[in-house]
């Protein structure tokens, strides 16, 4: 189930979210934590283990999928789901922050979703009236 | 992006509607659908999307979509171009995240009666065996990078050369399960780390290994060539490159949104990004390419083998003794270099089919000799409550398709409106009830992979083979499905 954090964008074949956040820290944030929403159920823990991220793309969409890109393969090569994100630094080209998670733990994480890759479809990451908006799309 | 409607589209017969040439169109688009699927396709933005396709430098005759064709990522999900390879461009989005998803079908000896008992152990068994769901990864199969490399070089061949299937698979694999111009070097460490643990895993989606039987059999003599008769069991592996494929994708997706810009290509979409095919970014994206796609031709070979274990330890008898041989192994998101023939002359050119299949005729020297005189075997799964094809490639896709026909079903409803559509139903017991028992990495992914959610493969396949792109031989039904 969607959280108010996100609205979930339909798409004939795959799926997606939109987002928005007052500040773009906190756009970013929310477009990690939707992903996994989307993509886990999952509870936080003691156990959980932090990892560093530093991320750079050429402008800010292509920052978006880099950045979303990373937790991919830190699933596919390390088992880890996230349930929390700061970014530390954020500037148009590189961002540097953390996340927390687990190691995916039959009984504890249920997988929702298989996410292939964060796509450039319609993608958009930007400021508008209602201040900082990501809209991304996801290859299922 | 334009949003076609009907007034916008010639129709040409009962299965072909084109696209004239607007805006930035170098070539027309054809579109291979008849009136009833044509309505679906409206409603998203997929017909723009072949239009956008035809804006593409060095486009070889037209942008083509399949009667499958829906909405997917810079060329449309069921779209097919060729382009020259002096002029033409190489697109990643042409190809797909999942570089060489593609489909095999295994036959059996077995009559569907011989295995009624055992059904749920076999599905249970082949849960077990095949490791499923996103990140899924392989235990018993963990490679090093010398190894993984190996594999990315040979593709299917690595997995027979290891036990993991016999020289007689090759034969009917499309390019015998290997792309030679492969070059391992060209991946990104990232790309190898995630397919280190992925070989013999099935991934989630819509990837799934289904046991059917044979219910119908349309062409009587093709059938027998290819080894099928009715009632008999059979066996549809359906997955790809996984992690190491999208990896690989997303790698040169971003190399080339900057080639573009370089090479001076107006891009109508920025997952059209391209490349000139024999620019340094177009060729290193096809060795790369090449290598994800044996990684995937030996991931459908090693879940082959754990299917013929499976089989054999529950059914007490062999793999042999079974006949649990490999009918054919096609791809359905990939970029090759094949000869056709373009305006009466014999010309290389480089075909991308997302989401499509290529489907060579009979007496085509790619077919393998055992199906030189039927044509190659196109195997086209439905979704999983109904049936799924198998057809043989035809003439007409030679003159009209670049030598392809669709890949699937297509999807009718987004994965939101499944889940909506599936509120109130036990979606396992109503498929129990069809006769089909399904196990899957989540509920979320069976819920979304509804039967409702796909068009009816039946109303696709109908349209292939009338429009004489390929013909029908045989239809499966499904038993038993294990789901990523």
């Amino acid at each position: 189930m969607a959280r108010t954090f996100y609205r979930v964008v339909e798409h004939p074949a795959d799926t997606g979210f939109e987002t928005t956040a007052p500040d773009l820290a906190g756009l970013f944030q929310n477009a990690a934590l939707a992903l996994f929403d989307l993509m886990w159920e999952t509870t936080p823990g003691e156990d959980d283990r932090m990892v560093n991220l530093t991320v750079s793309g050429g402008d800010l969409e292509e920052l978006m999928v880099n950045f979303l890109e990373e937790f991919l393969y830190l699933l596919d090569t390390r088992q880890l789901v996230m349930n929390r994100i700061a970014i530390d630094t954020i500037e148009p080209q590189i961002l540097t922050g953390k996340a927390w998670g687990h190691p995916v733990t039959a009984g504890r994480d249920q997988e929702l979703l298989g996410v292939k890759a964060i796509t450039y479809h319609q993608l958009f990451v930007g400021h508008t009236d209602q201040g900082w908006r990501a809209r991304v799309l996801l290859d299922i | 992006m334009y949003q076609y409607s009907l007034s916008d589209l010639i129709q040409l017969d009962d299965y072909r509607w084109l696209v004239p040439r607007r805006g930035a169109m170098r070539t027309e688009a054809l579109l291979f659908v008849d009136r009833a699927l044509l309505r679906q396709v409206l409603k998203d933005i997929s017909i723009a999307q072949a239009a956008n396709v035809a804006c593409l430098p060095g486009i070889v005759g037209r942008s083509l979509a399949m009667p499958d064709m829906h909405q997917g990522y810079g060329f449309p999900i069921g779209g097919v171009a060729a382009f020259d390879p002096e002029e033409g461009v190489v697109s990643p989005g042409g190809v797909g995240y999942d570089i060489n998803c593609g489909v095999r079908l295994l036959r059996s000896d077995l009559h569907r009666d011989e295995i009624g008992d055992h059904i749920e152990q076999l599905i249970n068994g082949l849960f077990t065996a095949v490791p499923t769901g996103v990140g899924a990864r392989q235990k018993q199969h963990r490679l090093n990078q010398t190894t993984l490399k190996k594999v990315l070089t040979k593709g299917a061949a690595w997995a027979a050369q290891n036990g993991f299937g016999t020289a007689a698979d090759l034969g009917h694999i499309e390019e015998n399960g290997c792309l030679a111009w492969a070059e391992p070097n060209l991946l990104s460490d990232r790309a190898l780390e995630r397919g280190l643990a992925q070989l013999g895993t099935l991934g989630s989606g819509n990837h799934f290994v289904e046991i059917g039987y044979v219910d119908t059999i349309y062409d009587a003599a093709a059938a027998q060539a290819i080894g099928l008769f009715e009632a008999q069991v059979t066996v549809i592996i359906h997955t790809g490159s996984r992690g190491l494929g999208h990896q690989v994708c997303g790698d040169f997706i971003r190399l080339l949104q900057g080639a573009a810009r370089r090479y001076h290509i107006e891009l109508p979409d920025r997952e059209l990004c391209c490349a000139p095919i024999r620019s340094s970014e177009g060729r290193q994206y096809l060795g790369a390419m090449a290598a994800a796609a044996n990684f995937a031709f030996a991931n459908r070979q090693m879940i082959t083998s754990e299917v013929r274990d499976t089989f054999a330890m529950i059914l007490g008898r062999g793999a042999d003794a079974l006949g649990l041989s490999l009918v054919y192994d096609v791809c359905h998101n990939i970029a090759k270099f094949e000869d056709h023939l373009v305006d009466g002359a014999k010309r290389q050119v480089l075909v991308h089919r997302k989401g499509a299949t290529r489907a060579f005729p009979p007496h085509h020297p790619e077919v393998p000799e055992a199906y030189r005189a039927t044509g190659q075997p196109v195997l086209i799964p439905g979704d999983m409550g109904r049936y799924s094809y198998v057809l043989v490639g035809a003439d007409g896709a030679m003159a009209e398709s670049f030598g392809s026909t669709c890949h699937g079903a297509g999807r009718l409803m987004s994965r939101h409106a499944a889940k909506k559509a599936a509120r109130g139903h036990n979606i396992l017991a109503e498929l129990e009830e069809m006769g089909v028992r399904v196990r899957g990495a989540g509920m979320g992914t069976i819920v979304e992979e509804i039967p409702q959610a796909y068009k009816d493969v039946a109303d696709v396949v109908r349209v292939v083979h009338e429009a004489g792109i390929a013909r029908k031989v045989a239809r499966l039904r499904p038993l038993g499905v294990i789901k990523g």
